[in-house]
C-alpha cells in the first residue's frame, strides 16, 4: 500500500504555479475527452471543434465575448461575497430575480428615453439581485442560518417566481412562455463587434471600480479583514453582521446586473432561458480567480470559451448539451485537486 | 377522508425518498465531511438505476447499480477532501455540477422510456388491514419498508457500536481520535462512501420506483433539502424519520391546495418544498439545538499536523 507524504512548501513560484494550473486544466481536458469518447465522438476532433468554433473566426470570439459578459458579473457577484468569506451559491437565482423585476418596469413602466431608461433597468436589476439576496443575508445575521443551502434554494423559488410571470400575466402573444420584446429604448446599444453590448462596457467598469473598492478603500479593507479573521475583525471594531449584509446587497447586485444585461443585451425579452447557469459557472470563475476582480475577466473568458465551444459541439457533434456542465465540473475538480501540489511536495511512499 | 389518506400515503412515499439521502449524508457528516453533493450523487443514482433497470429488467441489479454509482461518487469525494485536502464546500458544488451534468449526458437515450418491470406494492399481512395506519404506512412496496427500519439500524451502530463511536469520534476530534487508535482517514472514506451509496440509492428509488421515469435534473432540489433535513434533525437517523415525512407530507399537503378550495397560483406550488425547507431551518434556528453538529465538520484533516 502508499502513503501520502506532504512537506510544506516554503516558497511558490508563480511559474510553478502556472505549471500546476495548466496541468490541472489538461488533465480535466484529458478526462472530458473520455466522456466525449464514450459518446462515439473523437475526442482530437471535439477539442479542436472547442477552440476553432470559439476563438477561430472574429464570428466566434464574438460570441464567446457575449457569454463572457454574464459570466464576468456572476463571478464578481461570487467573488465580492468568498472575499469575505461569504458563499453565495444563489447567483442564479438573484440574476432572474433582477431580470424579472427589471422586465417588471419595461412591461408597467412608461418608455424613457433610452438613456433614462437604460439607467432605470439597470439600477432596478441591481436592486432585485439585491433584495434577493437579502432574504439569506437576514437568515445568516439573525439566524445563522447557512447560507450555502438557502441561497441555494431560493434558487429554485426565484426561477419559479420567473415562470409564475411567465406562464401567467406576462405570457407572449402565441402562449408561449415569454414576453413580448422589449422596445428599442430598452435594449443596450451594441459595441460593434458581433453581437457583443454595452453591457461589456459596464462589466469592465465595474472590474475596476471593485478592484479599487476591495484594495484601497477603508469598506474594502473591512470586507478582507471580515473574511480572513473574524476575530480580528471583531477586535479591529468592525461591525461584523453589517459588513456581512453590506457584501451580501453588492453580490445580490451585481448577479442582478447579470440578468439585466441578458435580458437588455441579448435577449431583449425575458424568457426561461436567459441563463444557462451563468451563477452556478460564476462560482467556478470566482474560485479559479481568488476574488481578484481583474483575473476573473480572464477566467471568465476562459470558461466562455469552453461554453461557446460546448455549444457547437452540440449542434455540430450531435453531443448531449450537458456536455458543457461536465467539463466545468472537471476543470473544477482538476484545478481544487491541484491545490494540494502548489503548497505541498507530494511525495508517494511505500508505508504499511 | 380519502383525500387525507391519499396525502399521508404520498407522504411516506415522497419522504422515502429525502429519507434515504438523508440518512446517507448523516452517516458521511458524522465522520467529519461535509458532501454538499447530495443533488447529483442523487441524479446519478437516479439515471443509473433506471438505466439498468431498463436494460436489464431486473431491479435488484437496479438498485446495487445506484448503490455502486452512488459509492463511487461518495469516494470520488473523499478522494478529493481526504487525500488533496480539497475545500469541503467547493468538492461538494464540483461533485453536484458532476453529477447533474453527466446524468444528464448519459440520460439523452433514457428520456422518455418507460419500465417494463415495477417494485410491486406489497400489502404487510394483517398490519395492511388496520383502518387508516395500514393504508397510509403498511400497503408500500419493499424500499419504503427498509427506509422504516434503516434509521434504526444506522442508530444502533452509532450509539451502540464500535464502529459507531469511531465514526462520531472522527467527527468530533480527529487528532485525539487518531492517538486513540482510530484510523481516521480510513472511517472518513467509508463514511463518505456508504453515504454516497445512500444517496445513490435514493436517487434509484425515486427514478426506478417513485416515478418511474427518468427525466433530467429530476430531483429538483432534493439534495439540497437533504442537506437541510440532516441539520433539522440534529444528525439523529431517528429524527430524520420526522424530518422526511414531516417534510413529505407537508410538500403533499401544499401541492394539494386547490382540493381544499385554497386559491393559490397553481405554478408557484412548485416553490413550496423549498420555502418549507427555509421554515424547518428557520425553527430549528430559533430554536437553538444543534447539539450533535459533528466538532470537525467542514474541516480539513492533516494527519502530518500531528508533527
Amino acid at each position: 500500500m502508499f502513503k501520502i507524504k506532504l512537506e510544506q512548501k516554503e516558497r511558490v513560484s508563480k511559474r510553478e504555479e502556472l505549471i500546476i494550473t495548466l496541468s490541472a486544466i489538461g488533465i480535466a481536458f484529458v478526462l472530458s475527452g473520455i466522456f466525449i469518447a464514450l459518446n462515439g465522438v473523437n475526442p482530437f476532433v471535439a477539442l479542436w471543434k472547442v477552440i476553432t468554433s470559439a476563438l477561430g473566426s472574429p464570428y466566434g470570439i464574438s460570441e464567446t465575448l457575449v457569454k463572457a459578459i454574464p459570466l464576468i458579473f456572476t463571478g464578481l457577484s461570487v467573488a465580492i461575497a468568498l472575499n469575505s468569506k461569504l458563499w453565495n451559491i444563489g447567483a442564479e437565482g438573484q440574476l432572474f430575480f433582477g431580470a424579472t423585476l427589471a422586465t417588471a418596469f419595461i412591461i408597467y413602466g412608461p418608455v424613457l428615453p433610452k438613456p433614462l431608461e437604460i439607467t432605470v433597468l439597470i439600477i432596478l436589476g441591481a436592486i432585485g439581485g439585491a433584495l434577493w439576496a437579502a432574504i439569506p443575508a437576514l437568515l445568516k445575521i439573525k439566524f445563522k442560518m447557512n447560507e450555502v443551502i438557502s441561497t441555494l434554494l431560493l434558487n429554485y423559488v426565484a426561477i419559479n417566481i420567473a415562470d409564475y410571470f411567465l406562464f401567467g400575466p406576462w405570457k407572449g402573444k402565441d402562449n408561449f412562455p415569454y414576453t413580448p420584446e422589449f422596445p428599442p429604448e430598452a435594449r443596450f446599444s451594441r459595441i460593434g463587434f458581433g453581437r457583443v453590448h454595452a453591457g461589456l462596457i459596464l462589466a469592465l467598469v465595474l472590474v475596476v471600480l471593485l478592484y479599487i473598492l476591495i484594495y484601497h478603500t477603508k469598506t474594502g479593507y473591512k470586507m478582507r479583514l471580515t473574511g480572513s479573521s473574524l476575530k480580528a475583525a471583531k477586535y479591529a471594531g468592525i461591525n461584523i453582521k453589517k459588513t456581512m449584509f453590506m457584501v451580501f446587497l453588492m453580490s445580490g447586485a451585481l448577479a442582478g446586473l447579470a440578468g439585466v444585461s441578458q435580458i437588455c443585451g441579448i435577449e431583449y425579452k425575458l424568457h426561461q432561458h436567459i441563463s444557462t447557469g451563468y451563477g452556478y459557472t460564476g462560482i467556478i470563475v470566482a474560485w479559479l480567480a481568488r476574488t481578484n476582480p481583474f483575473i476573473i475577466v480572464i477566467f471568465a473568458i476562459f470558461l466562455s470559451i469552453l461554453l461557446k465551444g460546448a455549444d457547437s459541439l452540440q449542434i455540430a457533434m450531435r453531443l448531449p448539451a450537458a456536455v458543457g456542465v461536465v467539463m466545468q465540473a472537471l476543470i473544477l475538480f482538476a484545478i481544487l485537486g491541484s491545490e494540494l501540489f502548489k503548497n505541498y511536495n507530494v511525495k508517494l511512499i511505500r508505508g504499511k | 377522508m380519502n383525500d387525507i389518506i391519499t396525502i399521508l400515503y404520498a407522504a411516506i412515499a415522497s419522504g422515502t425518498i429525502i429519507l434515504y439521502a438523508t440518512i446517507g449524508e448523516i452517516i458521511t457528516e458524522r465522520s467529519g465531511i461535509l458532501n454538499l453533493g447530495v443533488e447529483g450523487i442523487m441524479l446519478m443514482g437516479a439515471f443509473f438505476g433506471f438505466y439498468v433497470a431498463y436494460t436489464t429488467e431486473s431491479l435488484i441489479l437496479a438498485i446495487l447499480g445506484a448503490a455502486v454509482i452512488g459509492g463511487l461518487m461518495g469516494l470520488i469525494h473523499a478522494f478529493m477532501t481526504i487525500t488533496l485536502q480539497a475545500n469541503q464546500v467547493v468538492s461538494g458544488l464540483a461533485l453536484t455540477m458532476f453529477g447533474t451534468g453527466a446524468s444528464a449526458f448519459f440520460g439523452v437515450s433514457m428520456v422518455g422510456k418507460t419500465l417494463k418491470t415495477s417494485f410491486d406494492v406489497i400489502p404487510i399481512p394483517l398490519l395492511s388491514k388496520i383502518p387508516i395506519l395500514g393504508e397510509v404506512l403498511f400497503n408500500h412496496n419493499i424500499l419504503v419498508y427498509f427506509a422504516f427500519i434503516l434509521p434504526v439500524i444506522i442508530w444502533f451502530i452509532f450509539n451502540r457500536t464500535r464502529w459507531g463511536l469511531a465514526l462520531r469520534s472522527s467527527g468530533e476530534e480527529p487528532l485525539s481520535s487518531e492517538i486513540m487508535g482510530i484510523k481516521v482517514i480510513k472511517i472518513r472514506y467509508i463514511a463518505t462512501i456508504v453515504g454516497g451509496v445512500f444517496i445513490g440509492i435514493s436517487g434509484a428509488y425515486l427514478s426506478v420506483a417513485y416515478s418511474r421515469l427518468w427525466v433530467e435534473g429530476m430531483t429538483a432540489g432534493k439534495g439540497w433539502i437533504t442537506i437541510a433535513l440532516v441539520i433539522f434533525a440534529n444528525w439523529n437517523p431517528l429524527i430524520a424519520y420526522g424530518g422526511a415525512y414531516l417534510f413529505g407530507g407537508l410538500t403533499q399537503l401544499g401541492l394539494n391546495l386547490q382540493k381544499f378550495n385554497i386559491p393559490f397560483p397553481i405554478i408557484l406550488l412548485k416553490s413550496i418544498p423549498y420555502v418549507f425547507t427555509l421554515l424547518f431551518l428557520l425553527f430549528i434556528s430559533i430554536k437553538g439545538k444543534r447539539s450533535n453538529l459533528p466538532k470537525a465538520l467542514g474541516e480539513s484533516y492533516f494527519r502530518e499536523s500531528r508533527g
